[in-house]
């Protein structure tokens, strides 16, 4: 019996901010988020007063629904400001199915956006103290992925060169795309060779620092047309919020999103064409390889080899260069779900999403299909 | 809740889960009878990591108490950045916090 929800709704329209790096220009993650809205709306043919849903998430605004909605001049009669960390627009997705499934809202606008860079590339965070971890000074968040891959080389055998093989991947797809915020060419060495920031992980293991801002329209899946991709399977799971209370920091809770994402849409691993895989560091897409189920637990490294998730390799994953080399305006989110669209619409059948968020904390799945997958 | 020392933890009169940091009610089952126990302060490094800064470079380390919890510490006792995980390492209390040697 197919779920209620698969292939109820799907993604009508994406659209991104102008640029990834707006220093000197004056513009606000507000500016950011109205730019990929316009776009967002345009491409799935809808007017901004049809907008009836609201889903956002910022480390800028304490009440970003409230926000979004005032600067944009949209009246939502459904508000959702879901907070998982760079989880949070995967998560939307489901929600936005849910609601609109249900009837509260018809068109629902899933957007975010940052100033990261221009504000001098700080991690924004809203207060949250934790002095069980901060007694001890981790540089946050990079230490708390460090500590997950050094136990991950240390029970599975995988290697410095296997996380850079990650990044160079990343960066292979990004020269093969304009919007690409980081194209210059990048090797194994280069990566292994960069600046060490919290053992085993360098300043090239690390997403990058950007500006910038995604936007998707979310309606009904015969609203959306030919264009539309469809939301086949969605699913969410968090298990802890900081480090040292993560059960086994080699397994994520990714294993229980994707399952239920992949139960939804009654699909497999197997049948993915290709994944976006929120790559904050290196060690995550390794880490998502296996929880998802493209590979064994301990066999990410080995799938990554020889650019395994390059240009030519086994799986496309992160087709637009990911958050290690596309862009990273503090959350990458949103930016899985707009690529996985492009790919769609050119051709791929079925494309799955993972999002994450906060220190391997939050973890949320969509697959998103082409028309002749309904 | 603060805890009332660095060596302290909770244990749950319901499961007898050890609970760290502290809180009115066990994660585990959801009871709400907690009493203070205080550590031995021996482990088992979990992971780790050095964290480099232009200043210096220190360790961050994961270590499993034998009673059945986890804490985020710093390991001395050898380069930070050669902390073995698997290592037995023994805790004492340093400026308010608990810290472990190899």
């Amino acid at each position: 019996v197919s779920h209620p929800l698969r292939a109820q709704v799907a993604v009508a329209g994406i659209g991104e901010s102008d640029s990834f790096d707006v220093a000197g220009t004056g513009l606000t993650p507000l500016d950011l988020i109205a730019q990929a809205a316009a776009h967002a709306l345009e491409d799935a043919g809808v007017v901004k007063d049809e907008v009836d849903g609201l889903f956002t998430a910022s480390a800028y605004y304490g009440m970003p629904g409230l926000n979004v909605g005032e600067h944009l001049g949209i009246r939502p009669s459904y508000s959702d400001a879901t907070n998982l960390g760079g989880a949070s627009f995967v998560s939307h997705l489901l929600h936005a199915a849910a609601a609109i499934h249900a009837g509260l809202c018809e068109t629902a606008l899933v957007v975010y956006g940052s100033t990261q860079r221009a504000d001098g590339g700080r991690l924004k965070s809203v207060a949250e103290q934790y002095p069980a971890e901060q007694l001890h000074r981790p540089r946050y968040p990079i230490t708390q992925y460090a500590l997950a891959a050094a136990r991950h080389m240390h029970e599975f055998g995988t290697t410095r060169e296997q996380l850079a093989e990650v990044a160079v991947a990343a960066r292979a797809w990004a020269r093969t795309n304009d919007r690409a915020f980081a194209r210059e060419p990048l090797d194994i060495e280069d990566v292994l060779g960069a600046r060490m920031i919290s053992d085993p992980l360098t300043v090239r293991d690390a997403c990058l620092v950007t500006d910038g801002a995604g936007a998707v329209v979310v309606t009904k899946a015969g609203r959306a047309g030919d264009r539309g991709a469809l939301l086949l399977g969605a699913g969410e799971a968090h298990w802890h919020r900081n480090i040292s209370q993560m059960p086994d920091l080699t397994t994520t809770a990714a294993t229980d999103s994707g399952a239920r994402a992949l139960r939804m849409a009654g699909l497999e691993a197997q049948d993915v064409d290709v994944a976006q895989l929120y790559d904050a560091f290196t060690i995550n897409t390794i880490l998502f390889l296996e929880d998802l189920g493209f590979c064994a637990k301990g066999e990410g490294g080995a799938f990554v080899q020889d650019g395994g998730i390059a240009p030519g390799g086994r799986l496309p994953v992160n087709t637009n260069g990911g958050g290690l080399s596309y862009c990273h305006p503090g959350m990458y989110g949103i930016f899985l779900i707009t690529e996985a669209v492009r790919r769609i619409r050119a051709g791929d059948d079925v494309a799955l999403v993972h999002g994450n968020g906060a220190v391997l904390s939050a973890q949320a799945t969509a697959i998103l299909g082409s028309p002749s997958t309904a | 809740m603060d805890a009332p020392s660095p060596l302290h933890f909770q244990r749950c009169a319901a499961c007898t889960a050890a609970v760290h940091p502290p809180r009115t009610l066990c994660p585990r089952c959801g009871a709400t009878s907690l009493a203070w126990k205080e550590t031995a302060a021996a482990g088992t490094v979990y992971s780790t990591t050095a964290v480099h800064t232009r200043e210096e470079t220190y360790n961050v380390a994961l270590v499993d108490l034998d009673e059945g919890y986890r804490v985020m510490t710093t390991v001395r006792g050898t380069e930070p950045d050669a902390v073995p995980i698997g290592a037995r390492v023994q805790g004492r209390v340093e400026d308010d916090r608990l810290v472990f040697d190899l």
